[in-house]
């Protein structure tokens, strides 16, 4: 049901915008947002696959699938949505498809990273699916200093998960990313994330994991390849032992 | 003041326009190369061939291109 909706407001917004819109920008990185928001009027397509890995025989790898539609509403706001996420899982009883959730998110742009001491963004995204809800808020924080971008993120997560959205979670992220832009065609870095998780809001389990790799970010005239390799530093066993993200964007 | 293309001198607004879209629009798929890196006469070509993906006007591109030629002109 929640699917349909977002494909029928997905299509009316494709109807209406510019049939020749032009480029929303570049991820310089698969994990860390970065502060700059899309021109207006702008339109891409961004098509993220995440596999994880895990070596915990309870673990089943499993590969996600996001189709966001980016659009730049003005000079500081743009509005994404996530028409659909969906994962393909291994698991001994069964193996396949599932549509997870869809999403809305929104960005709005304070300071400019060039020329302001820091560059800052505030970020709000809702998610719902049949057995998810989700609201994530961000504040993005960049820095342009010559060929590099410097990115942190603070995001806190509340999370309703089950029949009828019972279970609660709750969790704090800390993102960091680092870019160099080698060429104007290709970047490479690294990022980080720390994560602190509190299930049903408590931390008695004291969950933390803190995951590490490299990046590369090539672009040429309206589509751009993110790739971002992460391996867990941490000794989870519920979570990825690594995570590969790949992000292929194109411009209309 | 350097000339814009068209050959008349930009006013204040202008530049400061120019000043504006180049540090937002031009970030949004890569740093920002110091101004010196590439010659005067190139810098038009530059900004144009981007200018469809950074959803510039041609009012805009103009402002972007004045910008430039009049920083290069003081150096």
């Amino acid at each position: 049901m929640i699917h349909r909706r977002v494909t029928h407001l997905l299509s009316i917004l494709l109807l209406i915008w510019p049939a020749t819109a032009p480029f929303a920008g570049v991820r310089h990185f698969g994990y860390v947002y970065e502060a700059v928001t899309s021109s207006p009027g702008s339109l891409d397509v961004e098509n993220w696959v995440t596999w994880s890995h895990a070596s915990n025989p309870q673990r089943v790898d499993e590969v996600d699938f996001r189709h966001e539609f980016e659009f730049g509403i003005t000079e500081n706001f743009q509005a994404s949505l996530y028409a659909a996420d969906w994962f393909y899982a291994t698991e001994a009883e069964h193996s396949g498809f599932i549509y997870s959730d869809s999403a809305l998110e929104l960005i709005y742009n304070l300071t400019n990273p060039v020329v302001d001491p820091v560059g800052l963004s505030v970020y709000e995204e809702i998610r719902a699916g049949d057995r998810v809800f989700e609201l994530e808020s961000k504040l993005i924080a960049q820095k342009d200093l010559g060929p590099f971008i410097l990115a942190y993120n603070l995001t806190l997560e509340a999370v309703w998960e089950g029949t009828g959205w019972q279970q609660r979670q709750g969790e704090l992220q800390q993102a960091f990313g680092a870019s160099y832009e080698i060429s104007q065609r290709v970047s490479v870095g690294v990022e980080m994330l720390h994560e602190f998780e509190f299930p049903e809001w408590r931390d008695n389990e004291r969950i933390r994991n803190f995951f590490i790799g490299p990046n590369v970010c090539l672009r040429h005239k309206n589509w751009f390849v993110t790739l971002t390799g992460l391996a867990q530093a941490t000794n989870t066993p519920d979570e990825a032992d690594f995570q590969l993200r790949t992000i292929f964007g194109i411009g209309f | 003041m350097a000339a814009t293309r068209t050959g008349r001198h930009p006013d204040i607004a202008t530049l400061q326009q120019g000043r504006t879209l180049l540090i937002r629009r031009c970030i949004e798929c890569h740093t920002l190369p110091p101004l010196w890196h590439y010659r005067i006469e190139d810098w038009p070509g530059i900004v144009d061939s981007m200018s469809h993906r950074a959803s510039l006007k041609p009012a805009q591109r103009e402002a972007i291109i004045a910008y430039i030629l009049a920083v290069r002109s003081q150096q």
